[in-house]
């Protein structure tokens, strides 16, 4: 268990720089290094040194500088995802490559616009420049109703028929295209009634809004790279969007009919490990989150209690992708801790580890 | 005759709601609206108070004698979200006929829907709002299988008493939630209050320190604690919290 918290603090630092990798990947054309980093380097970190991450940072406990610093990070993360992707298209070129490369050009984007998702998630919790500069990043990864949609997660989490946790015989694949569509459909319905609620006039509708920021990003990408460019910039996005419902199912995944109490029992699994959580801004600690959502990432903390993922999120993720398998992992592990939970004893070590 | 037109019933009504004040906890409200049920021959009702402005699911607070499979669905849509009786109590003060309320998205339509599955077929939603200053408000609904038993007569028969009883309601919540805030602030001590009002009035750690003859670090130290204990996400929250359930007076 890591407990200095000021070096805690200071590992937060690494998730803007994760981003910047993609500057290195593209400048040395070594395209794998961004993909290597979260699907290699990470679970072999978890495995060679398995440390926990349990306990929030105390502010008092850390400068204030630093303090400060840990606040802004995401906002940094933001301007940097952002500016990326204006820029990105002059930096790439689609017509000298080939399928194959082009394919790796965009699973090495992919990755750094998934890593930016963490970002997005903490900003859209805050309001003023913060919550705008979330609406941004969200919307340039195409989800123009995430700050709408993310808000009604957190209503309806916990709450016996909340379709956000997915059933354990749902597949990823039919799970995200149907929460895409119920999710953006949601959204669109909340912001409609909240202008009711503000009185604002239908074109203050903040989803219409949103969608200027990927319709111009498609232009800038068609400027550079004309059609082609657009259908890659459309295709991150798609990447994107598959991204964040693929983290929600692995976080909601078979808790949609645990017996609940609103602060009792599982609303999501977590995962400790600090390696991710310096570059993910603690979003594996999602039971915590949910159960006070309006405290930010660094003071997130877990419970010798809480539903523990199987593996961290890169390998989490692979594993979700081949359906059988996810559940021949997850199934055992949640009816052990439901059998735990229902004893009222203490979890295993068996019953918490995180594999890799 | 309809149950509310019975003689003394309007006078049963104004004792009920006398009473309120004087309950201390949740289920004996609850056992007092079925009492309230019963005395107007109703399916159920509903008192839903939260805060305007915030729609996170913390801000809610509901007492019901509805079916627990429809306080499921509720909660499960997050039907609060867009519920056109909340709609409707956030900007007016009259009670309404449910069935004469817009419904303008298609979730609020759904709502509707599946109100009337549930058996609720005519209905009056009842606003209640917070003295001056107060973000926090109330909406009372009564609800009936039969959809002719809550119609203009029963509005006209109801509306003054189930004015005041509402109101006795959301006065009720708003000292619940006071007492809440104080057992997890375990007490503001008269600095505290004095800092927490200085930060409500924009006023930055700086500034309090040298008005109370103290460092910045201490203030910012007692600022980051009753931040936590009131389980607020910034400083300025927690003061607009004390200040709003009276905390600092």
């Amino acid at each position: 268990m890591l407990r200095n918290q000021k070096i805690i603090a200071a590992g937060y630092a690494l998730a803007p720089l994760t981003l910047m990798l993609l500057w290195v990947d593209l400048t040395f054309t070594y395209q794998w290094l961004l993909v290597a980093l979260f699907f290699g380097l990470l679970p072999l970190l978890r495995l060679a040194r398995p440390v926990d991450l349990s306990e929030g940072i105390d502010d008092g406990a850390i400068p204030n500088w630093l303090a400060g610093l840990l606040y802004w990070l995401p906002a940094i993360s933001a301007l940097i995802w952002l500016a990326t992707l204006a820029v990105l298209p002059y930096a790439i070129s689609l017509q000298d490559k080939s399928l194959m490369q082009i394919v790796v050009l965009w699973v090495c984007v992919w990755v750094a616009s998934s890593l930016a998702l963490p970002a997005c998630h903490e900003l859209v919790h805050r309001k003023g420049l913060h919550g705008i500069l979330g609406r941004a990043l969200s919307a340039s990864l195409g989800m123009v109703g995430f700050t709408e949609e993310h808000r009604l997660h957190h209503m309806k989490s916990g709450h016996g028929a909340d379709l956000d946790c997915a059933e354990q015989d749902d597949n990823i694949y039919a799970y995200s295209v149907r929460t895409a569509v119920s999710g953006f459909r949601a959204a669109w319905d909340y912001e409609r009634v909240q202008q009711l609620k503000e009185g604002r006039r239908a074109w203050t509708n903040r989803i219409a809004w949103a969608s200027v920021v990927p319709a111009c990003y498609a232009a800038v990408w068609a400027w550079a790279l004309g059609a082609s460019g657009v259908l890659f910039y459309v295709l991150i996005a798609a990447g994107s969007i598959f991204s964040f419902r693929a983290i929600t199912y692995i976080q909601h995944w078979g808790l949609r009919q645990v017996p609940f109490e609103r602060n009792g029992q599982a609303t999501s699994w977590v995962s400790t490990c600090v390696f991710q959580s310096w570059i993910i801004y603690n979003l594996a600690l999602h039971e915590h989150h949910h159960v006070q959502p309006g405290i930010p990432y660094w003071r997130l903390a877990s419970k010798p209690t809480d539903l523990r993922l199987p593996t961290t999120y890169p390998l989490a993720f692979l594993i979700c992708l081949v359906p059988p398998l996810h559940r021949k992992l997850m199934a055992p592990r949640l009816a052990q801790w439901l059998q735990a939970m229902s004893d009222g004893r203490p979890l295993a070590q068996q019953e918490m580890r995180c594999i890799t | 005759m309809k149950k509310f037109r019975a003689p003394g019933v309007v006078e049963e009504l104004i004792r009920l709601a006398a009473r309120i004040p004087d309950i201390d906890e949740g289920h004996d409200l609850t056992r007092l609206i079925i009492e309230f049920d019963h005395l107007l021959g109703l399916t159920g009702s509903v008192f839903v108070s939260f805060s305007r402005g915030d729609d996170s699911y913390e801000s809610y607070r509901f007492v019901h004698t509805t079916p627990p499979a429809w306080c499921q669905e509720y909660l499960s849509a997050a039907w609060y979200a867009v519920d056109p009786c909340i709609v409707y109590a956030l900007t007016h003060n009259e009670p309404a006929l449910i069935k004469d309320l817009p419904l303008r998205t298609a979730g609020q339509r759904a709502l509707v829907e599946a109100a009337g599955r549930h058996g609720f077929r005519s209905g009056l939603v009842i606003p209640s709002h917070s003295p001056a200053g107060r973000s926090r408000l109330g909406a009372l609904y009564i609800v009936s299988s039969d959809p002719d038993y809550l119609n203009e007569d029963a509005l006209a028969a109801l509306r003054l008493p189930l004015r005041a009883f509402a109101s006795e309601l959301v006065d009720w919540w708003t000292a619940q939630i006071r007492r809440d805030l104080l057992s997890a602030s375990g007490g503001l001590s008269e600095q505290e209050k004095e800092i927490l009002q200085m930060t409500l009035h924009g006023h930055s750690s700086k500034n309090i320190a040298a008005e109370l003859a103290t460092t910045k670090e201490a203030i910012d130290q007692r600022l980051h604690r009753l931040t936590a204990r009131l389980q607020a996400r910034s400083r300025k929250e927690a003061a607009a919290l004390c200040d709003q359930y009276g905390l600092l007076e």
